[in-house]
């Protein structure tokens, strides 16, 4: 699954280096993205995990200029899109590359729609501005992306609202808008979390089938390590608007060195535990983002937390390739196991 | 689909629609009907009675015919079912050219202020708040009396005065729909400013104006009536206002000189409400589909 090798450009899809969002609120100035980097390859998945609050939504969000206007985006941010450097700060810069070469699923399906426009006219909308098609033309494509997302009927479906549709089938339309212009980027927002738990894999399955298609990179948010599990190369974990570890998936799952990951992984329910056994948890909320703590941000809840902790921030760096965390005392390979 | 949403169209719907359809059919063919002319004054038929019969010129000349007054006369002879016809004229283009204009200026300033914010909106606000501080009336005297009252300048003049409310209500609604999260998916999808105002929120805050505008046009076509107690209505034309107005002095001999206006206008005013209501009803229960 990695960047093909037909692909003109080398290098990342996607670099992200040293992103900052802070919102200026009465209390004083929140960092909900504290200094975030990444890259992403063409082609592949990331996931990015962590629990409500931790900047997962901010991140991207920030990338597409989504945010409200208390928001400010720090100036030394540097963004390579497609082996191009993009200009986040610029209205104008993002909007040429918003719907075109990076698109977005949101959360919630039964919001993400407009009400008073046919779901046809909706996916039309973007291939006639962005790729300027005719009306006749637009209407085809729209009927073939929406069979194309597993919708039976297209030719029926194009003309009707989305309160005619159910929240599965909506979320699909809402899939099949993102997938117009064939971006080269699809960025999916928690898709699945306002949806049945019968849908969810299903829409899942459907986002991954689409992208091995169309070779589209994916940034897959979730607060939820099950959904990142098999369709993810590679897996981000975001505490209190930081990155505090990335590795490939598999070795995430086996050998994470983040006590924040494992602390993660120890509260998904397990299906082979006796009865009544109790869920376990996070102790502890995670900071105030006005006032962060001085050292590691999760110290304060972490059971492995020294002095140093305490004191001094850790940097996101790794010993083996393709795997980074910031800890100082990070697990070792044995106790990661679960 | 269909089925359902007419079923939720009932007489209160269709009576108030056929209603104004009516005056609105009246207003347009009163110069085509074998009527006098609405200044025409047979003083052989001074305050006349309903049913009696008159002989006026009719369709111009001055030969002239048998015509019965449905409604009777006025004091000064004057057929009141043609002035009743002309009269709607005036009360229609008030009711409906005012809010329109208030609709077209107060509906986009309301809905840029609400989306753009910033600088756009307190500018609005500052200058939405002072039209509504200041009393209308002295407006309107400065108007009639420095400019003129026709019918055009008392049109604009009613309509300027409704800017700030369709600019209250396109300004609330554009607020809670550009919040919206399909409004931030139109933008995550490349649409510009103009096409999200034009083709997300609109359609959206539409409904909301066109409610909020029948009920402006009942306002309107009430306040045409108490313009013309003050004398401030259209003068030398018909209009139901002036002839309440005109028929007070005479409430006692004749009561129908101002009941009758009065209650055409009655009847215009709650078919405007009602269909502004049912109207409003519609578009709740769509909301909550939704």
């Amino acid at each position: 699954m990695s960047g093909s090798p037909q692909d003109p450009r080398d290098g990342p899809l996607l670099a992200v280096e040293n992103l900052r969002t802070h919102f200026h609120t009465e209390r004083g100035v929140v960092r909900a993205i504290d200094g975030v980097s990444f890259t992403l390859d063409r082609g592949r998945t990331l996931g990015v995990v962590g629990e409500s609050g931790s900047g997962k939504t901010v991140l991207v969000r920030t990338l597409l200029g989504l945010l409200p206007s208390t928001a400010h985006v720090g100036e030394d941010a540097r963004v390579m899109f497609d082996g191009r450097a993009l200009d986040i700060r610029s209205e104008k810069a993002l909007r040429r590359v918003r719907g075109r070469h990076i698109a977005m699923v949101f959360q919630d399906p039964m919001t993400s729609l407009n009400p008073v426009m046919t779901v046809g006219a909706q996916i039309m909308e973007s291939l006639r501005y962005h790729l300027g098609m005719g009306r006749g033309a637009a209407r085809e494509r729209a009927v073939a992306l929406i069979e194309s997302v597993g919708i039976p009927m297209p030719a029926r479906r194009v003309d009707q609202y989305p309160h005619q549709l159910s929240g599965g089938l909506r979320q699909r339309i809402a899939i099949a808008i993102a997938l117009a212009c064939e971006p080269k980027l699809l960025i999916a927002d928690e898709p699945t979390t306002a949806l049945d738990v019968t849908i969810q894999a299903e829409i899942l399955d459907l986002l991954a089938r689409q992208q091995a298609e169309r070779h589209m990179a994916m940034i897959l948010i979730t607060h939820d390590l099950g959904v990142v599990a098999g369709r993810t190369d590679d897996i981000a974990v975001m505490y209190a608007g930081k990155i505090v570890e990335r590795a490939p998936t598999a070795r995430l799952f086996t050998a994470m060195r983040m006590p924040y990951t494992r602390a993660l992984m120890d509260s998904i329910p397990r299906l082979e535990a006796p009865p009544n056994t109790p869920l376990k948890t996070i102790g502890g909320r995670p900071p105030d983002l006005i006032d962060p703590p001085a050292g590691c941000r999760f110290a304060p809840r972490c059971a492995r937390a020294d002095d140093k902790c305490h004191r001094a921030e850790p940097p996101l760096a790794g010993a083996e390739a393709g795997h980074q965390f910031a800890c100082w005392r990070p697990l070792d390979t044995a106790e990661a196991t679960p | 689909m269909a089925e359902s949403r007419r079923s939720r169209f009932g007489l209160a719907v269709w009576l108030p629609v056929a209603w104004i359809v009516f005056v609105l059919g009246c207003a347009l063919s009163a110069d085509w009907w074998a009527m006098p002319e609405a200044d025409y004054m047979d003083f052989l038929s001074q305050g006349a009675p309903p049913g009696a019969v008159g002989e006026v010129p009719l369709g111009g000349g001055d030969e002239l015919a048998a015509y019965t007054y449905w409604l009777g006369t006025d004091t000064l002879g004057r057929d009141i079912l043609t002035r009743l016809f002309h009269g709607a004229r005036v009360s229609l283009t008030l009711g409906l050219i005012a809010p329109i204009i208030g609709l077209l200026v107060g509906g986009s300033l309301g809905m840029a202020a609400g989306y753009y914010r910033g600088w756009l909106e307190s500018t609005a606000i500052a200058v939405t708040d002072t039209i509504l501080a200041f009393p209308a009336i002295v407006l309107l005297l400065a108007i009639v009396f420095y400019i003129g009252g026709s019918l055009f300048n008392l049109t604009l003049t009613l309509g300027f005065l409704t800017v700030p409310a369709f600019y209250r209500v396109a300004r609330a609604n554009t607020l809670t729909y550009a919040e919206r999260e399909f409004v931030t998916a139109a933008k995550a999808m490349g649409a510009s400013d103009a096409s999200i105002l034009l083709r997300e929120i609109l359609p959206n805050v539409f409904m909301a104006m066109l409610v909020y505008a029948l009920l402006i046009v009942a306002l309107l076509i009430v306040v045409e009536g108490v313009l013309s107690f003050l004398g401030l209505s259209v003068p030398n034309a018909p209009s139901w206002g002036g002839m309440i107005a005109e028929g007070k002095e005479y409430l006692d001999e004749y009561p129908r000189l101002s009941f009758v206006p009065a209650f055409v206008m009655f009847l215009t005013v709650l078919s405007f409400n009602l269909l502004g209501d049912r109207l409003r009803r519609f578009t709740d229960a769509r909301e909550s589909n939704i």
